[in-house]
């Protein structure tokens, strides 16, 4: 038995029609959608390949400022030695220079007077000129030292800061790997989306447009029903 | 943007096929006979397959979400 009438028929219309226009887009629209994500998260992808390349960089750096310090430590190490085994010959030989001059002063000198005050003034010549050396090379050594305390503090913290940037560089590297592997899971699921939401636009709208054409001819022959005069 | 955008897309697009619903349930009033239990049925069928577009988006915005915790991990 048959029980409907044309404002249920055209309700359903309505609703099937609104539809219709509702679904009109939805594939282009997340299509769209997921070439904007795409492309954020490929910019997302570039970023965190640069931070890598940038922590890399800063590593060579801090490499290179640690072999330079290391190498300006062995060069204070090998001017130290140098300049420790120079004093020592130096104050060597001042003590024997000393030691003639003392023995010069305690003979008679007025046999030799003369040959033997030329000697002692070139023995008192020779003598200040090995303490102003002497001076001046333990002044450079207490230079190097205070350089080497300066060096070793510097390598030090260098030291620190190359430990800190690589533990840094293996937590970019980790990133950058976990973001291209969810990358790869948002690629695959964007993918499914866009096809299931491609293949329901096609599929609802057949039906609905289906649905609205039998409508049609049902309201039509309703309209015939009711147009005949009885 | 992202997957907020992808949400209010569903969200949308889960209250157009509840409007639908809706819209031929309230028919049913005025329509009582098989032919509106066979539109009734197509119409139930257009929102089961509904789903997958609804499940597919979820996890769509849930790797979305996953890509994007990552992503603000500062180191």
């Amino acid at each position: 038995m048959v029980s409907v009438t044309t404002e249920a028929l055209q309700q359903v219309r309505i609703a099937l029609c609104d539809f219709k226009t509702d679904m009109v887009g939805t594939s282009g629209r997340s299509r769209g959608r997921a070439d904007e994500i795409r492309m954020h998260n490929s910019a997302v992808i570039d970023g965190a390949v640069r931070d890598v390349q940038e922590s890399e960089t800063r590593i060579n750096q801090l490499e290179e400022s640690v072999h330079r310090l290391e190498d300006r430590l062995v060069q204070i190490r090998s001017e130290t030695e140098q300049l420790e085994s120079s004093i020592y010959n130096m104050e060597s030989r001042m003590y024997a220079v000393r030691d003639q001059m003392n023995a010069i002063m305690g003979q008679d000198l007025e046999r030799e007077s003369d040959a033997a005050a030329s000697l002692l003034s070139d023995l008192e010549y020779e003598y200040n000129c090995l303490y102003e050396s002497v001076r001046d090379a333990k002044y450079r050594v207490s230079e190097l030292a205070r350089e080497q305390q300066q060096c070793k503090s510097e390598l030090s913290r260098t030291e620190s800061e190359l430990a800190s940037e690589k533990r840094r560089h293996s937590n970019l590297l980790n990133k950058l790997e976990r973001l291209r592997n969810a990358h790869r899971r948002v690629e695959d699921d964007l993918n499914r989306y866009v096809s299931a939401v491609r293949f329901f636009e096609i599929r609802s709208d057949m039906a609905a447009q289906s649905n609205v054409s039998a409508l049609d001819i049902c309201i039509s022959s309703i309209d015939s029903y009711l147009s005949v005069i009885l | 943007m992202g997957a907020e955008d992808i949400r209010k897309d569903l969200d949308e697009f889960q209250a157009s096929v509840k409007r639908l619903g809706s819209g031929v349930n309230r028919a049913s009033v005025l329509w009582k006979d098989a032919k509106f239990q066979e539109l009734s049925g197509a119409v139930r069928r257009i929102a089961n397959m509904s789903r997958d577009v609804i499940v597919s988006g979820e996890e769509c915005c849930r790797s979305i979400d996953r890509f994007e915790s990552i992503a603000q991990e500062k180191y």
